[in-house]
């Protein structure tokens, strides 16, 4: 873990003119792979207080980020007078997917089957449990030893080069597929919210290169099989602040291409809202970036089995709300229950904080498996209009929870 | 850390010819898009990004997202 400095400046003049020096240009915090060779990370900035937190670059060899900074530090106390400090690092708190967080599965605590109750997933199956749809997990992998994921239920995959397909040492994405489409058919522990939904497993770093690979993958299934295909995502950018829009990216117009095939695309709002500084009960500030601002996507928040919002779920009304082709988001939310027991990679385990807006997410795309099994046909629009208008409204600014709690069978009655 | 690097090439017979530079250099190729004309590879030293850039390719970092949690996966 390198080293980290905190600069504190007397006046905004000086603060404002050292981060030039630091980056190169105003955003200084850059996400993780996106910094430009050889500049120190500009790694926190506060504007009320103004001080920013700076490491060596991690392209460097360590000893060279070292000197380079040093430089740099010195820039800082003899052009602008900064105070310079080591930046303290506290213990992390229990990160939601952090393994040393999670407790002993107790079979009395709430599970999926329980939030399947909350959202009437169960209620809707009789119309449909999303057969002829295939929901595509962008995420770490699909542990395929599990009952959950019968052959039967997996329809294709994407890894990269010399990677194994069906194979989840993290555990994240197998959590998000359980969620999505798991079976107790043939011995699993839990049905997903579309039971009767295929999978593919798109295993990934989150790597810009591997995201457009993957979305020209499903483009292909879409266009050469006629597939009707469902992507659900739970990745993002971490930050507490505006990140800049990621140049050269390959991503994004892939997604394009996708969402124009007719690929339906759900993301997760993010966990960033106390790293954005808001408070639990607070709708600000807009801690959902980048392309979850999109209005031909949808975006999942998060809140317990009590209909409050999670501490950690990103607010709205996104990034870039008030641009062409953006609506407010989040556009619904999805519960996800404390200490709640769930699939996570081979074993059932139980996550004190919920499942985060990781676990939200393909809640909204199991449920758009069910309509979509209804009626394949259904554009983008439709779709997210069913889920929205048949969602439940909670007391909350709609920058925090969108059009409220998501209900499968209000959904699939209102078709 | 290992880099990845994102190298974009502008044509077909560059793409062709850049696979073969990496493959015969060992180097450790993630994601090849022949659609994009785009290669994810591992780490590389200055003077193969160098011959790379030779067949007009640019070479950049891959930008990584991050798993939605509240820290870096």
């Amino acid at each position: 873990m390198p080293r980290r400095y905190k600069i504190r400046f007397p006046d905004v003049e000086s603060y404002e003119a050292a981060q030039t020096l630091a980056t190169g240009n105003s955003n200084a915090v850059r996400p993780r792979g996106a910094q430009e060779f050889g500049r120190s990370l500009v790694r926190v900035k506060n504007d009320k207080r103004r001080y920013i937190s700076v490491e060596p670059a991690t392209q460097l060899p360590e000893a060279v980020g070292e000197e380079r900074l040093g430089r740099q530090l010195e820039s800082f106390y003899k052009q602008f007078g900064g105070n310079i400090v080591e930046d303290y690092r506290y213990n992390l708190e229990a990160d939601i997917f952090d393994p040393s967080a999670f407790s002993p599965d107790d079979p009395h605590a709430p599970s999926l089957d329980d939030v399947l109750t909350l959202i009437e997933a169960q209620n809707a199956w009789q119309k449909s449990t999303g057969e002829n749809v295939t929901i595509a997990v962008i995420d770490t992998g699909i542990d395929g030893t599990r009952p959950e994921f019968p052959a039967s239920k997996r329809v294709g995959q994407w890894q990269p080069l010399n990677d194994t397909p069906w194979t989840d040492p993290h555990g994240h994405g197998t959590m998000c597929a359980a969620i999505a489409a798991g079976t107790r058919s043939e011995g699993g522990a839990f049905d997903g919210v579309a039971p009767g939904a295929t999978l593919i497993a798109c295993k990934t770093g989150f790597f810009d290169s591997e995201l457009a690979a993957i979305y020209d993958y499903l483009i292909g299934l879409v266009q050469a099989q006629d597939m009707t295909v469902i992507a659900t995502n739970s990745f993002g950018i971490f930050t507490g602040t505006p990140p800049p829009v990621p140049t050269d990216s390959d991503f994004i117009p892939a997604l394009d291409d996708a969402l124009a095939a007719g690929v339906k695309v759900f993301f997760s709002a993010g966990n960033y809202h106390a790293e954005a500084g808001g408070s639990s009960e607070k709708c600000e500030p807009n801690s959902i970036w980048l392309y979850k601002c999109r209005v031909d996507v949808m975006t999942v928040a998060t809140c317990n089995m009590d209909g409050e919002m999670w501490y950690y779920s990103s607010r709205g009304p996104g990034q870039h709300f008030g641009e062409p082709d953006t609506n407010s988001k989040p556009d619904v939310t999805a519960p996800t229950p404390p200490h709640g027991r769930i699939l996570y990679g081979s074993t059932i385990k139980s996550l004190p904080n919920g499942w985060g807006t990781s676990g939200a997410c393909p809640q909204v795309a199991g449920l758009a498996a069910l309509l979509l099994s209804k009626n394949p046909k259904l554009t983008t629009n439709q779709l997210f209009d069913y889920i929205r208008n048949s969602a439940i409204q909670l007391d909350h600014n709609p920058a925090c929870c969108g059009a409220g709690i998501i209900n499968c069978k209000r959904a699939i009655d209102s078709f | 850390m290992a880099m990845r690097y994102k190298i974009k090439v502008p044509s077909e017979k560059a793409y062709q010819e850049v696979r073969e530079t990496l493959r015969a250099k060992n180097v450790q190729v993630f994601v090849a898009s022949e659609k994009r004309r785009t290669i994810s590879a591992g780490n590389m030293s200055d003077s193969l990004i160098l011959d790379i850039k030779e067949h007009g390719a640019t070479v950049s970092l891959d930008q990584q997202y991050d798993l939605e949690s509240r820290k870096r996966a």
